[in-house]
């Protein structure tokens, strides 16, 4: 026993392998310009970023909206909100696989397993998150810039373009959590995509499915493109923000 | 713009803010509003601009209702007013643009406000880096832009040395002379009032 315990210590980490390896992996396979690879890639910025902004159409301006209008029951409607956000992702993409499916109400679409499905619920995803967001945003500080830009004689219209402008970046910010949140999502892009090679494949499904084959180094390899990509879009995105303050 | 209340009564959590039956600002004239703090001077002018629209009672402008037409020839500036985060030029433009007047009259009357003003070395700087007074003059500059019949002002010199205040008064007066517009200039000062204003009228 004592003997075995020894050999055990003297034993080089595998895990610590796996990931250098993987470390290795993720740079050939992005340097060899693998055609696998960028497809995945490719898909899955099409679908979290399309999920986004459409999210981000219906949100920004309802969620000004409701940031500024006073109603009976608006702090219920914000606690229902702010509940919203942390839905779990996998309950998603159950409701939408149900809606979805043969037998479902939108089932004649025949959308399941296709990537315009996995976009419908990334956008379902991100809305709770991106509305609560600008809500609480608008919430905070927008009343001021709407009676200052009242007081100068602007309409309606011309207020939400002036608060649009007054917290571009904020909104900036609110994209980016939004986005953050929808690439990373591995839950909901599996039940209603299935992770079928070439066609609904995405980065998160794919190291899920390395996982589970055991090809750690490839999985590592993934998720070292995935957080570079996030790393990429996130710096591009500040940098633009630093440009406008 | 003439200015008539009647029958006002603004309450807040039960507690009632203002009470008044009948008041009276006259066309053409600058009317010091007085009180104590907390007597609703700042709520009244609120009122008056049209932006707080939860009272009872009426108040009418030049004989009528608060309309559109009233809204583009009200002016306010706040004690702490908010500055878009755009230069000292855009935030004064901004009254002129959204009346869509063209590029060239804009840039001819914002040049005017900076020079009067002195404002002229900083226009190009963003207006929420700028100190208390020149935030005020900015502040004032961007309502006087808009060429105001009714200009409701709350305490717009509090945070002003005398000096600048007196300065920002002559412009005022000479914008008065000018326009021949309602001024309603909320204030602590009774020295300031006096020096400034045609009436008073004091807030219990």
């Amino acid at each position: 026993m004592r003997m075995e315990g020894h050999s055990l210590t003297q034993q080089p980490r595998p895990m610590m392998n796996e990931l250098t390896s993987g470390l290795i992996k993720a740079l050939k396979l992005i340097i060899s310009l693998d055609p696998e690879l960028y497809q995945i890639i490719i898909r899955s910025l099409f679908v979290s970023l399309s999920a986004v902004i459409i999210s981000a159409l219906f949100c920004f301006p309802f969620g000004i909206w409701l940031g500024l209008k006073k109603f009976k029951g608006k702090q219920f409607v914000s606690r229902l909100l702010y509940a919203s956000m942390s839905t779990p992702s996998v309950v998603i993409g159950l409701v939408i696989l149900l809606i979805l499916s043969r037998k479902g109400p939108l089932g004649f679409l025949g959308l399941l397993y296709t990537p315009a499905a996995m976009v419908i619920a990334q956008t379902v995803l991100v809305t709770p998150l991106l509305l609560g967001l600008t809500y609480n945003t608008i919430k905070q500080r927008g009343h001021q810039v709407q009676n200052e830009g009242l007081l100068l004689g602007a309409d309606s219209f011309q207020v939400i373009i002036l608060i649009i402008r007054e917290f571009k970046i904020d909104f900036l910010v609110h994209l980016m959590t939004g986005f953050s949140r929808a690439i990373s999502e591995v839950g909901a892009v599996m039940i209603v995509g299935g992770n079928i090679k070439g066609t609904t494949r995405v980065m998160t499904t794919s190291i899920a499915l390395m996982n589970s084959m055991g090809e750690y180094d490839r999985a590592i390899a993934l998720g070292a493109v995935l957080l570079l990509i996030s790393l990429l879009v996130n710096s591009i995105v500040y940098r633009e923000a630093e440009t406008w303050k | 713009m003439e200015v008539r209340i009647q029958k006002l009564l603004k309450k807040y959590n039960q507690k009632t803010i203002l009470d008044i039956l009948d008041m009276h600002f006259k066309e053409g004239t600058i009317i010091g509003l007085l009180g104590d703090n907390g007597a609703g001077k700042s709520t009244l002018l609120k009122i008056i601009s049209g932006i707080e629209k939860d009272y009872e009672g009426q108040i009418l402008y030049n004989g009528y209702p608060l309309k559109d037409c009233h809204k583009q020839r009200i002016g306010m500036v706040s004690q702490k007013p908010y500055l878009f985060k755009r230069s000292v030029f855009e935030n004064i433009e901004y009254p002129l643009k959204i009346r869509k007047i063209e590029k060239k009259k804009r840039k001819e009357i914002v040049d005017g406000y900076l020079r009067e003003m002195n404002l002229e070395a900083i226009k190009g700087q963003r207006a929420d880096t700028l100190s208390g007074g020149e935030a005020q003059k900015v502040a004032l500059a961007r309502a006087l832009a808009a060429a105001p019949k009714l200009l409701l002002l709350d305490e717009t010199t509090a945070n002003i040395h005398e000096e600048a205040a007196c300065a920002i008064e002559t412009q005022l007066k000479s914008y008065h002379e000018q326009m021949g517009c309602t001024i309603i200039f909320v204030t602590h000062n009774l020295t300031q009032a006096e020096r400034f204003c045609d009436e008073c009228v004091w807030i219990k």
